[in-house]
């Protein structure tokens, strides 16, 4: 994986340059958003089973999907799929941290569509699951935080779609 | 890498949220994001004076390099000996920025003595060179900066002892 920093050092490196302006410039702007993503880490990482329980009761919970026949149905189940949405709220915040998504790519969305259509797990669900997430995470960490955490959501929404 | 990739990478292992310490550790690092970038800044826009002031200080220092049969011997080896340590330098400004010793490991140290060696160049003369290159950079800096700066040219040289 590379992070915002060194997605910057990789990029010059592979040119033989030294950081130009322009790479400053990107250095510079994950410098200043830095505070911001560390209290956003923070105040994830302390609700994290709150905002999938949100999520949950916002997207899922009352739908066809945890009545019998739907893929969330059977506790072994549901309990798979509060797994995997804490899986993604995780990586998330390890990608805002990070200021980069190529985490999600790697260990997220690699392979996850085969591995869903396999399991017969909606992705409509999922995705509406997910969108729910990055609503509760906004109304906790604040607009700006929540815009960044937004980011990377809807990446593992695109990447599942 | 940088310390962010790293703490990530760290937490990732243990399928967990960073720790108070680990954030702790990033935003002391993103706080002093300005700094560093001044720093690689700076070492950027002198790096023909410092490699020039070091090579001459190699040189004088190891003669044998620059005499016949040695290993700088000529002028197109010579600019190669230099142009080796301007990579170093550009490494040292990697490092520099991501906080972390990585980039310039994985870049410019891992199987250096098997190339050096197989090039018929005396590592302790490279050595030599990148001492003499943080000399002439930490005199552009202040001493907190020349500190910081210093830290990674000495894990160069510390490598290739």
């Amino acid at each position: 994986m590379q992070d915002a920093i060194t997605a910057v050092i990789n990029s010059s490196d592979v040119q033989g340059k030294y950081l130009d302006s322009s790479a400053l410039e990107k250095l510079k702007g994950y410098f200043q958003t830095g505070e911001l993503r560390v209290r956003a880490a923070t105040a994830i990482s302390a609700n994290a089973a709150t905002i999938v329980k949100e999520a949950v009761a916002k997207a899922l919970l009352y739908s066809d999907i945890t009545r019998p026949g739907g893929n969330m149905y059977t506790t072994r189940r549901y309990a798979a799929c509060i797994r995997d949405l804490d899986y993604y709220l995780r990586y998330s915040t390890y990608a805002m941290l990070a200021g980069d998504p190529s985490i999600l790519d790697e260990r997220v969305l690699n392979g996850l569509k085969e591995t869903y259509n396999s399991l017969g797990v909606p992705v409509s669900a999922t995705v509406q699951a997910i969108q729910a997430m990055k609503e509760v995470t906004a109304s906790l960490v604040g607009a700006d935080a929540g815009k960044e955490m937004g980011v990377y959501f809807d990446y593992i929404c695109s990447g599942l779609s | 890498m940088s310390i962010v990739t790293k703490s990530i990478v760290n937490a990732d292992a243990e399928a967990r949220y960073l720790s108070p310490g680990e954030l702790d550790r990033i935003k002391s690092f993103v706080t002093g994001g300005e700094r560093r970038l001044r720093i690689a800044q700076t070492l950027t826009d002198s790096r023909e004076r410092i490699v020039k002031q070091a090579g001459d200080q190699l040189f004088q220092k190891r003669p044998d390099v620059v005499s016949p049969g040695g290993n700088a011997y000529g002028e197109e080896m010579t600019a190669t000996c230099l142009r080796d340590l301007d990579y170093y330098l550009r490494l040292v400004t990697y490092g520099v920025v991501s906080g972390d010793v990585t980039p310039i490991e994985e870049i410019g140290l891992v199987g250096v003595r098997e190339m050096y060696n197989s090039l018929g160049t005396p590592i302790p003369a490279v050595a030599e060179g990148i001492r003499a290159m943080k000399n002439v950079a930490t005199s552009l800096l202040s001493a907190e900066d020349a500190s910081e700066a210093g830290a990674y040219f000495d894990y160069v040289i510390g490598a290739m002892q």
